[in-house]
């Protein structure tokens, strides 16, 4: 069966969507780390406009996140007083973000901004996965950590003014710390149409010492604001928001997670840590490999979707 | 004697009449419009694409060319070219003088029915389309850029020739033609012509029109419309219809989503 995307303006198999969504919401369920980054590669593999797979992508986070959160709130893994602050970190760097599209876009340059990003973050994320991965299976018994006083990075952070406590967490830190953060990710959201969690959680719990599972119930709780923010800006400013794209996607990677999540459950960590990084790398090199390859047509409508 | 050539009168004056009224029959035939089915090419939710039959009488010993045109327009292109390592935009082309889709439909090769200053003139190939075309900045490689348009605007099916299309059926006395032409999802909405070109010794003889009407309904229009002149309403319903969504999944599944 057909579905008539009518902001991507063509027609796509219903069962295209449906299954990239249950793919990726899969690959959520089983590693515990959205699916954002995979799915607007993956959308442009099928030929969906990046600019609209990103923005859609957003949508489709936001229903995600929505569900999540919901979860995870019921089970008081949520830090509201962090989670705020990040949430204003994460609009104004979705704000950022969304501006940044629209300029390139004018420029013609959107797609490859957008693979680029993908490219450096993909590459970045999958190697050190893939590393990280690797050594945890070498390693046979877990290593004597020697005690060390508190590093440079921690000291700087220590430093830094407005200090305050964020006591579900258990920490902390100054108010610019998880603000920053946040705008760093929200840029990086618009641009790609991704949540974050896959910067946000390692960045929570080995930069901010976040407990893990408050860490994933605060993420979750700001990505529902930051990508419903990014949304809505994205139909205002770009009017790439294909909801009916963005609601097959988002009804694919809800069953999806409820079966990566139970075959999760049989495998270590590190070895889903390891398929996760191949997965992450071979995406990388096919973006690369779009970037590099002689296009097929050298022309692409301009400003158009 | 007199009697014979009365009954001779009346044998001719009859035949006469019964040529003139096969005449004005077979005129009447050939007067009668195409029909164009759909006349409405509607877009819904489970549209994907279809195909556009075009009827019609035929004059005996002619032949027919069917084009489906819309309206002419003017297309900015990011045109791609090496940064380092990298395919990315490097400047913009104005494609101009050029319709927006333009579909041919013949029986058998055109060259066989029109001549060459007949094709450009009627637009009946890709070549008189890239020839009427104006390309800005003038400076560019003309030919490669009108290539690399044609094949981008071929990919979408909104340009092409459909060479074996036109099936003539009938009698040789009252022929008839069928063009069954291709029509794509990428088309635009709008207000699209369907030219049928009645060709014979390579010249157009005749030519008929008909509209075509191509517009969204249901979903596809109300999110078109929503989407293109109420941005700020549609992303608010976007963003509620998404929560909503993954609320109702969260307690569908109680155990709610991990990731996002």
């Amino acid at each position: 069966m057909f579905l008539f995307l009518p902001i991507a303006g063509n027609a796509i198999n219903i069962l295209v969507p449906l299954g990239l969504g249950s793919l990726v919401g899969f690959l959520s369920g089983m590693f515990g780390v959205g699916g954002g980054f995979l799915m607007t590669p993956l959308l442009m593999m099928v030929g969906i406009p990046a600019t609209v797979a990103a923005a859609s992508d957003s949508c489709q986070i936001a229903a995600a996140s929505a569900s999540g959160s919901f979860a995870h709130a019921r089970m008081g893994n949520v830090d509201y007083k962090l989670g705020g602050l990040m949430l204003v970190g994460g609009i104004v760097g979705g704000a950022i973000g969304v501006q940044i599209i629209k300029i390139v876009r004018q420029m013609g340059n959107a797609e490859f901004l957008i693979g680029l990003t993908y490219v450096v973050v993909l590459a970045s994320i999958g190697s050190y996965m893939f590393m990280e991965s690797q050594r945890a299976i070498r390693r046979t018994r877990p290593r004597q950590v020697p005690k060390r006083g508190p590093s440079r990075f921690a000291r700087l952070l220590a430093s830094l003014p407005f200090q305050t406590d964020f006591a579900k967490s258990g920490i902390r830190h100054s108010v610019f710390v998880p603000f920053a953060l946040c705008m760093l990710v929200g840029i990086l959201a618009a641009i790609m149409g991704v949540g974050g969690g896959f910067i946000m959680i390692p960045a929570m719990v080995y930069l901010l010492r976040m407990p893990m599972h408050v860490a994933v119930g605060t993420d979750l709780f700001q990505i529902v604001f930051t990508s419903s923010g990014v949304t809505l800006m994205q139909a205002v400013v770009n009017h790439t928001v294909d909801l009916v794209l963005a609601l097959v996607l988002a009804l694919g990677s809800t069953i999806g997670a409820q079966f990566g999540a139970r075959v999760a459950r049989r495998l270590r960590g590190e070895q889903l840590r390891v398929i996760l990084s191949v997965i992450v790398l071979a995406v990388c090199v096919k973006m690369i490999y779009g970037l590099v390859a002689t296009p097929a047509v050298r022309l692409s409508l301009a400003g158009g979707h | 004697m007199l009697k014979v050539a009365r009954f001779a009168d009346v044998i001719a004056c009859v035949a006469l009449a019964t040529l003139v009224q096969a005449g004005t029959a077979a005129r009447a035939d050939l007067s009668a419009p195409i029909r164009v089915e759909p006349e409405r090419v509607t877009i819904g939710s489970l549209f994907r694409g279809g195909t556009i039959q075009v009827t019609g009488p035929l004059e005996p010993g002619s032949d027919v060319i069917v084009i489906i045109t819309g309206r002419t327009v003017e297309e900015a292109y990011n045109r791609k070219g090496r940064i380092g390592p990298f395919w990315a935009t490097v400047g913009k082309v104005t494609i101009s003088d050029v319709p927006i889709l333009h579909l041919i439909a013949s029986g058998r090769p055109v060259s066989k029915l029109l001549s060459r200053t007949a094709i450009d003139e009627h637009l009946v190939d890709l070549d008189a389309l890239a020839h009427r075309a104006t390309v800005r900045p003038a400076d560019l490689e003309r030919n490669t850029v009108l290539a690399e348009y044609l094949t981008l605007k071929r990919g979408q099916g909104l340009v092409g020739m459909f060479e074996e299309a036109v099936r003539v059926q009938g009698s040789s006395r009252e022929p008839s033609f069928e063009a069954a032409i291709p029509w794509p999802t990428a088309a635009p909405v709008g207000t699209y012509q369907v030219v049928v070109r009645h060709v014979r010794n390579l010249t157009v003889i005749r030519e008929e029109t008909k509209a075509l009407e191509v517009a969204y309904v249901g979903l596809p229009r109300l999110i078109a419309h929503l989407a293109f002149e109420r941005s700020l309403t549609y992303g608010i319903v976007a963003v509620v219809v998404a929560l909503s969504v993954g609320l109702v999944m969260g307690l569908l599944f109680k155990r709610g989503t991990a990731g996002h």
